[in-house]
Order: C-alpha cells, then sequence, then structure tokens
C-alpha cells in the first residue's frame, strides 16, 4: 500500500475527528474566546467528563454497540447522591458514600440492561436507546412520587412542596469539588484537579490491564464473533451481560464525578444529558461502534466539549442571534453522531459486499461448491 | 473453586459496607445552633457576652454579639473541639481569654443547642 | 377451548393485557368521576390525529427498513407545508389541501435523500433513522428562526422576523375536515366523521396499494431479499419507494394531527414524535418486520386510548397527575417488547 493509499485510509478513517477539528478551528476565532479560558475550560470537562466516556469502551469491546444504557448508570448514581444529600454527608465522604450506596443498584440496573440486550441481539444499540427511555420513566416514577412518602426523606429542602417527591434541583454544596479540590495545583493561573486526573489515570490503568485478563480476553472474543467465541466454550450471554453491568457501574461513579464538579444535579435531567454527550464524545475521537481506544476518549472529550462552548458564541458573532448558535450545537451534537454511525454501517457493508462478491467471484472461478 | 469465588465476592461485599459506614459515620454533618444568650438554668443566671468568636473543629469562626444566634456545623461522630475567644472593640480576640473544650453532640441535648456563656464559664456544655 | 387458545396466541398476551386495562379503564371512569362521554369524544379524537403517522410506519417496516425512526424528517415536510398554508392566510378545507399539496413535493424529495441514505446502511437503519431525525429537526430549529416568513400570526412580535414557536390554526383549518359530516351526540361527545373518513380512506388506499405489483415487491424485498433479487425485484428502489411512502405520510400525518389540535409546534416540537407512533403500531402487534394495517387501527386505538384514560381516571383516583410519567413508562416499555421479540420468532 503505497503512501497516499495510507493517507486516504487515515482520513477516512479518522473522518469525523478531522471534520471536528476544522470546524472549531474556523470557530474559535470567531468566538474571540481567550486561550486561557479555553484551556482552562477544556481541563475542566476532561476531569468532569472522562470517566463517563470511559465506561462506554467495555461494552464496544464486548460487540455490544454503543451502550446507550449507561443512562441506567447514571441514575443510580443520582438516587446515591439523593440519599447522602438527605443524611448530610459531607465532603469526600459523601461522594464516596454515594457511590458505594449507588453501586449494588447500578449493578441491578446494569444486569437488567444486559438481559434485555441479549434478548435483543442485532439490535442493541437502539434497544438500549429505548430502555435508556424507559427506566427514565420508572426514575420519574420512584423519584417523583416514591421518594418522600414510601421511602422516608428526612431533609425537608429536598422535597417539593406537596409533601412527596424530590425537587427539580437539588444542590450538591454539600459534595461540591470535594474530590475536584483535594489536591489543588494551579499553572499560570489555571487550576488543574489533580485529584480527579489521578482517578482518570487510574482507571485508564484498570482498563488496559483488564483487556489481558481471562474476562477481558472472552470479551474481544465475544466481541469479534460470537458464534466462533461461544462454540470455543465462553459463555457469551453471561459475558455480554457482565460488559453492561460494568459499564453500568462505571457510569454510575462518572455521573458522581461529574456532579460532584458541577455542584447541582437536576434530578430530573442531569442524566439524559450524560448519555448523549458521552456517546457523541467517544464518535467525535474516532471511535467506532465496533472499536473504541482510550485515545479516542480523551480526543473526543476535547474536540466535542470545544465545539461545544465555542458554537453557541461563534454562532452569535456570525448570524447576530445567539439562539441559532445554541441550536447550531444541538444539530452538530446530533449530527455528528449520525455520520459517525453512518459511516461505520457504511464501511460495514461495503466490507459484506466485498466479501460476497468475493465469494462469489471464487465460486464462478472454481465451478460448484 | 467456587467456595473461593463466594469467599472473595462476600469479603468485596464486607469491604464496601465497611468503607460505606465509615464515610456515613465520619462524613454526617450535624447542624445544631450556638446561642449567645444570658443562660438561665437550674438557679444560675450567666449574662451573655459582649462578643465573641466561636470555631468549631476549626472550620470557620463565627462572631456572635450578645443576644446572637448561629447555626454551627460539626461532622463526623464523636468528639468535636470548640473554641471560643472574647473579642476586644475592633473584633479582635484578646489574648490569654480563650477558651478550648472538647464535646459531644449528646452533650448538647435534645435540640441541640449550645450555650455560650455557659461553656465560657464551665468550659463545658453543660453545668458540672 | 382450542380456537380460544390458539386466538390468544395469535394476538399475544401483552395486547390482551393492554386491551383488558383499557377496557377496565372506561369501566371505572365514571366511578370515579370521570364523564365517560367526554372521554370516548377524547379518545376519538386522539385517535384520527395520530392514526395517520402510525399508518405512515407500515410501508418501511414491510420492506424491511425497521421501524420509522426518522418519522420527524416527514413531519418537518408537513411543517413547512402548514406554515406556508397559513401564511397565504388560506383557510378552511382549502386551507388544509394547501398545506398537504405544499409539503408533498417536499416529503417526497427528502423522503427519497432519507431511502438513499438508509439503503447505504442496511442492517443499522433504526438506530440511524433516529439520529437523522434528530439532527434534521436540530437543523429545522435554526430554518424556522431565519425563513422569510411574514405572517403577523407566526413571527414573534419584537423582531418581526423568525416564527414562533406554536402557531394556532385556529382561526384557518382547525377541524377542516373533522367537521365534515360531524355530528353532535350531547354537549361532550361529537363525531367528527371527517376525519375517521380521511383516516380510513388512506388505510384503504395503503392496504390496494400492498396488493398491486409494485406493495407486493415491497412486502417480498422486506421479508425475502434473496428471492425478491432472484425475481428481478431491484430492491434499492422498492426500499427508497417505502421511504418516500412513509415520509409523505408522516408529512399528511402531522397535518391532521395539527387541525385536529389546532396548533403547529416547531423548533423542537417534532423531537420525539416518531416515538408514540412507534409505540402504537408495536402495540397493534406489530414487529419489526411485519405490520398491517390492522395492526395500526388497533394499535392506535389502544395506545392512545390508554393514554387518554389512564392521566384521567388515575388522577381523579388518587388526586395526583401521573400521566406524564405512566406514558413514558407505556409507550417505550411497548418497543422494548417488540424489539426484544423479534429474534425469538427468527430462530
Amino acid at each position: 500500500m503505497n503512501n497516499t493509499n495510507k493517507l486516504r485510509m487515515f482520513l477516512i478513517r479518522n473522518a469525523v475527528p478531522i471534520v471536528f477539528l476544522v470546524v472549531s478551528a474556523i470557530a474559535i476565532p470567531i468566538s474571540r474566546f481567550s486561550l486561557d479560558y479555553l484551556i482552562q475550560e477544556m481541563l475542566i470537562r476532561l476531569s468532569r467528563n472522562s470517566f463517563l466516556v470511559l465506561s462506554l469502551l467495555v461494552p464496544i469491546m464486548a460487540g455490544m454497540g454503543l451502550n446507550f444504557g449507561m443512562v441506567l448508570g447514571a441514575m443510580a448514581g443520582q438516587l446515591g447522591l439523593i440519599f447522602i444529600s438527605d443524611w448530610n454527608i459531607v465532603g469526600l465522604n459523601g461522594m464516596v458514600l454515594a457511590a458505594i450506596i449507588a453501586t449494588p443498584l447500578a449493578i441491578f440496573f446494569g444486569w437488567i440492561c444486559g438481559v434485555v440486550l441479549n434478548k435483543a441481539r442485532g439490535r442493541e444499540m437502539v434497544t438500549s436507546y429505548i430502555l435508556g427511555f424507559f427506566m427514565n420513566g420508572v426514575y420519574q416514577l420512584a423519584v417523583l412520587y416514591g421518594f418522600g412518602s414510601i421511602v422516608p426523606i428526612t431533609n425537608s429542602k429536598l422535597v417539593l412542596s406537596r409533601g412527596y417527591g424530590i425537587r427539580n434541583t437539588i444542590n450538591l454544596d454539600n459534595i461540591r469539588r470535594c474530590l475536584d479540590d483535594l489536591i489543588p495545583l494551579e499553572i499560570f493561573g489555571i487550576q488543574i484537579p489533580v485529584a480527579t486526573f489521578i482517578v482518570i489515570g487510574f482507571f485508564c490503568l484498570f482498563i488496559v490491564w483488564f483487556r489481558k485478563t481471562k474476562l477481558g480476553q472472552d470479551m474481544r472474543a465475544t466481541g469479534q464473533d460470537m458464534p466462533v467465541a461461544d462454540s470455543a466454550g465462553i459463555p457469551v450471554l453471561r459475558t455480554r451481560v457482565i460488559s453492561i453491568v460494568i459499564s453500568t457501574v462505571l457510569a454510575c461513579y462518572g455521573q458522581i464525578i461529574f456532579l460532584q464538579n458541577v455542584g447541582t444535579m437536576n434530578t430530573y435531567n442531569s442524566h439524559e444529558q450524560a448519555g448523549v454527550f458521552a456517546i457523541a464524545s467517544l464518535l467525535v475521537g474516532g471511535a467506532s461502534v465496533s472499536r473504541a481506544s482510550i485515545l479516542n476518549v480523551f480526543i473526543g472529550v476535547i474536540l466535542f466539549h470545544l465545539m461545544f462552548v465555542v458554537s453557541p458564541m461563534a454562532g452569535k458573532y456570525l448570524t447576530g442571534d445567539a439562539q441559532i448558535g445554541e441550536f447550531f450545537r444541538v444539530f452538530v451534537s446530533y449530527g455528528i453522531i449520525s455520520l459517525a454511525l453512518v459511516l461505520h454501517a457504511w464501511r460495514r457493508h461495503a466490507d459484506r459486499e466485498i466479501a460476497r462478491a468475493q465469494f462469489r467471484g471464487q465460486n464462478a472461478d472454481g465451478g460448484t461448491k | 473453586m467456587k467456595m473461593k469465588k463466594i469467599l472473595v465476592n462476600f469479603s468485596i461485599v464486607l469491604i464496601f459496607a465497611a468503607l460505606g459506614w465509615y464515610c456515613y459515620d465520619h462524613g454526617k454533618a450535624y447542624d445544631f445552633l450556638v446561642e449567645n444568650t444570658t443562660y438561665t438554668g437550674d438557679g444560675q443566671v450567666i449574662e451573655s457576652m459582649e462578643a465573641v468568636q466561636v470555631s468549631i473543629d476549626s472550620i470557620d469562626k463565627k462572631i456572635l454579639y450578645a443576644d446572637d444566634r448561629d447555626q454551627a456545623v460539626a461532622i463526623g461522630s464523636g468528639t468535636h473541639k470548640a473554641r471560643l475567644d472574647v473579642l476586644d472593640m475592633d473584633d479582635k480576640p484578646i489574648e490569654g481569654q480563650s477558651r478550648i473544650f472538647t464535646f459531644n453532640l449528646s452533650q448538647l441535648g435534645k435540640k441541640p443547642v449550645l450555650n455560650i456563656p455557659l461553656a465560657y464559664k464551665n468550659g463545658d456544655p453543660v453545668t458540672k | 377451548m382450542k380456537d380460544i387458545k390458539n386466538f390468544i396466541e395469535d394476538v399475544g398476551w401483552p395486547r390482551i393485557l393492554i386491551a383488558l386495562f383499557l377496557l377496565s379503564l372506561f369501566v371505572l371512569a365514571p366511578f370515579v368521576g370521570v364523564r365517560l362521554d367526554a372521554s370516548i369524544n377524547d379518545t376519538l379524537v386522539r385517535f384520527g390525529m395520530n392514526g395517520v403517522m402510525v399508518l405512515a410506519m407500515v410501508p418501511m417496516v414491510q420492506s424491511g427498513c425497521g421501524l420509522n425512526f426518522g418519522l420527524p424528517l416527514g413531519i418537518i415536510a408537513g411543517l413547512l407545508g402548514a406554515v406556508t398554508s397559513v401564511e397565504l392566510e388560506v383557510t378552511g378545507l382549502t386551507g388544509v389541501l394547501t398545506a398537504m399539496l405544499i409539503a408533498s413535493p417536499i416529503a417526497v424529495i427528502l423522503g427519497w435523500c432519507y431511502g438513499l441514505l438508509l439503503n447505504k446502511v442496511k442492517g443499522s437503519e433504526m438506530m440511524i433513522a433516529t439520529y437523522v431525525g434528530f439532527s434534521s429537526v436540530a437543523l429545522m430549529c435554526i430554518m424556522w428562526l431565519v425563513l422569510p416568513y411574514k405572517s403577523p400570526n407566526m413571527v414573534w412580535g419584537y423582531a418581526g422576523k423568525g416564527l414562533r414557536t406554536t402557531i394556532s390554526v385556529e382561526a384557518f383549518w382547525q377541524n377542516a375536515i373533522s367537521s365534515i359530516g360531524a355530528f353532535r351526540i350531547n354537549e361532550f361527545l361529537a363525531f367528527p366523521t371527517g376525519m375517521f373518513l380521511f383516516f380510513l380512506l388512506l388505510c384503504a388506499l395503503m392496504s390496494l396499494f400492498m396488493r398491486t405489483r409494485t406493495g407486493t415487491a415491497m412486502t417480498i424485498v422486506g421479508s425475502n431479499p434473496d428471492y425478491a433479487r432472484a425475481s428481478g425485484v431491484n430492491i434499492d428502489k422498492m426500499r427508497t419507494l417505502s421511504v418516500v411512502l412513509s415520509t409523505w405520510m408522516g408529512a399528511i400525518g402531522i397535518i391532521m394531527y395539527e387541525q385536529c389540535f389546532g396548533f403547529v409546534q416547531l423548533y423542537m416540537g417534532p423531537f420525539y414524535m416518531a416515538f408514540p407512533a412507534v409505540a402504537a403500531i408495536l402495540i397493534g402487534g406489530a414487529s419489526v418486520k411485519k405490520a398491517s394495517i390492522a395492526n395500526v387501527i388497533v394499535g392506535t386505538i389502544l395506545f392512545q386510548g390508554i393514554l387518554t384514560m389512564t392521566p384521567s381516571v388515575i388522577n381523579s383516583m388518587i388526586q395526583t397527575d401521573m400521566s406524564e410519567v405512566i406514558r413514558i413508562i407505556v409507550s417505550n416499555g411497548m418497543i422494548l417488547y417488540a424489539l426484544t421479540r423479534a429474534t425469538k420468532v427468527r430462530s
């Protein structure tokens, strides 16, 4: 394969991040944001969102595609946070306790998700997408009606004025930035949340190690070719469920880290955005539905959030209307997911066609089978 | 083989539970009232102090003038340290007129309230 | 006994349970203070409002493109038609027909492009459809602000340009079709004959089409692509045709919806509109690979019935408003069931 071919392959494979880079490069000067501000923002967003996006890696490894069901993990994390807010546990203790409470919930949700996805083989992504909506309904049922009535909540600041149901917004002052500020560091006026990055780094090491374990190898085999893995004796169904469970638990922790940075929880909305943005970030980073690496995660978070921060302002200065910038941002978020999905599906389809044509071609040459 | 797996899972659950208990214990924040009001109880009358600065467990200092009340927070169960400083005209702590004592939240009574003049006089939130 | 058992197997337990649930709601209604005639009226109206959009699902399911989560594309075409009709200040039946007339070519073009896209991504249609739908709604949000519509009924008061989020068509063509031949039974219950006639007309047309050679070819492409290819049917053309048909009906469907509802909802309005239609047809017994007109009618009645009755009955019973949450759980639960059922039938 000569050099121009290699270049073409590289461009095609990384089309999405390249497009994003170009758009951002154009939009940044238009938006008139200072470099300082952007670097600080990107660092914050990296520390805030990376964990959530990292949780998507495991299901992709196991061939389950993009786990839209990570929303369930986010919901579990939020339930944990509601409890510690009620019990008034502060600081790092509060955050860790929230994670501990949420873990069994996340495992349970992940297990449900995994079992459902196994029943919908071949259309896992749509199913996990709808499952996210469905569980959102169940979550709302529990939180809007069950909390405060069936589940006792003592802190009146959390409860709606009618006596039951959690308020729309919960102030997470008690754990605000507790992980971020644990080891503060400031370089050239830019604050760096060291502890959070240490946690993220630790988790990256975990992923690398996990890939080498037997379970990790089983997952990769299942992801590459399920029937072959099955005949090799790997318990494929169980492996798939485990991959979803791990992903959900990690999404749960990721959401807690996210919320401790933001400091406020939108009880009914925070988790919805978590899924869409995480998946968009991963795809922007050059990952595909069947292949994703840690590098994709970080590149993706930076690029996606760069566009996210810059486009409203750029839209405003370009067209004189801030609203257009906002809509543009939404359009690009969803558009990029569409583009990435289309590219992936098209490539897969094209590969299959080539394989089929080759098979037929061979047949014609070699005569009857 | 299976026994080992059960044992490992069980100990993981135990570690989680223990960690959870630790966090709960050390992280729970208790709200209580600090008041600089005249204490009238079992025969004694201790006047409220003019200006005093209170800090619990070395977390933010609150200034209370006579008959002032404020919310204070104590984090974690167990004993807490309280530091009372009498303030001069410029709201600065006067040397040698500070009291440091430890107390348990249970000592503060049902409400719970920490009465400053009483605590200053006795070095303890309750009467001896 | 065996006949009953076969019937239950054919219909499927979930549908029977839902039908029983709906029936029990109707029975319960008078006892909790909900007027039965008003409820029936509401259910009928909602049935007509949503029916056409559910019908739009049929072509694509039959041709193997899956459930049309990209319905927003057709809806956008319909919105453009409706908005243009209001801009031209056409009223009454002519107004509605103008809207449909304007929307149709837009829908056909959009559907054709959409079909080309779907042909390139066989196997992942549903996921991509969802996101293409979302992206186009977001793109249109920008368009609604920018397009040169001037009618004072529709633009923001301040700037004089950019369309409002919700536009009332009460003065133009609300109930223009529904009121054809409509008769009142009592104060609360009116029978919108026109709406039903129109819906049934479309159902009949669709049914006829499915029996033509093209229609049958479309079905074969969905159920047995290899046989279709062997018979010389152009699979891609059939699929594109089904997408165009589905998109066009989505456009007609939203116009029907608007003439019943009385409002045109722009911006993020169409964002999630595919989901109720998908849920309805699935409740009606369709699967990801097969859908019939009967599925549409039964499904719409059941789904809209539950959506109408559950809020009013439960709200009266326990004095709380749970309608939104129940709606989310029921509609998504049904879609989930259908998605998890598909593979079992195949193997």
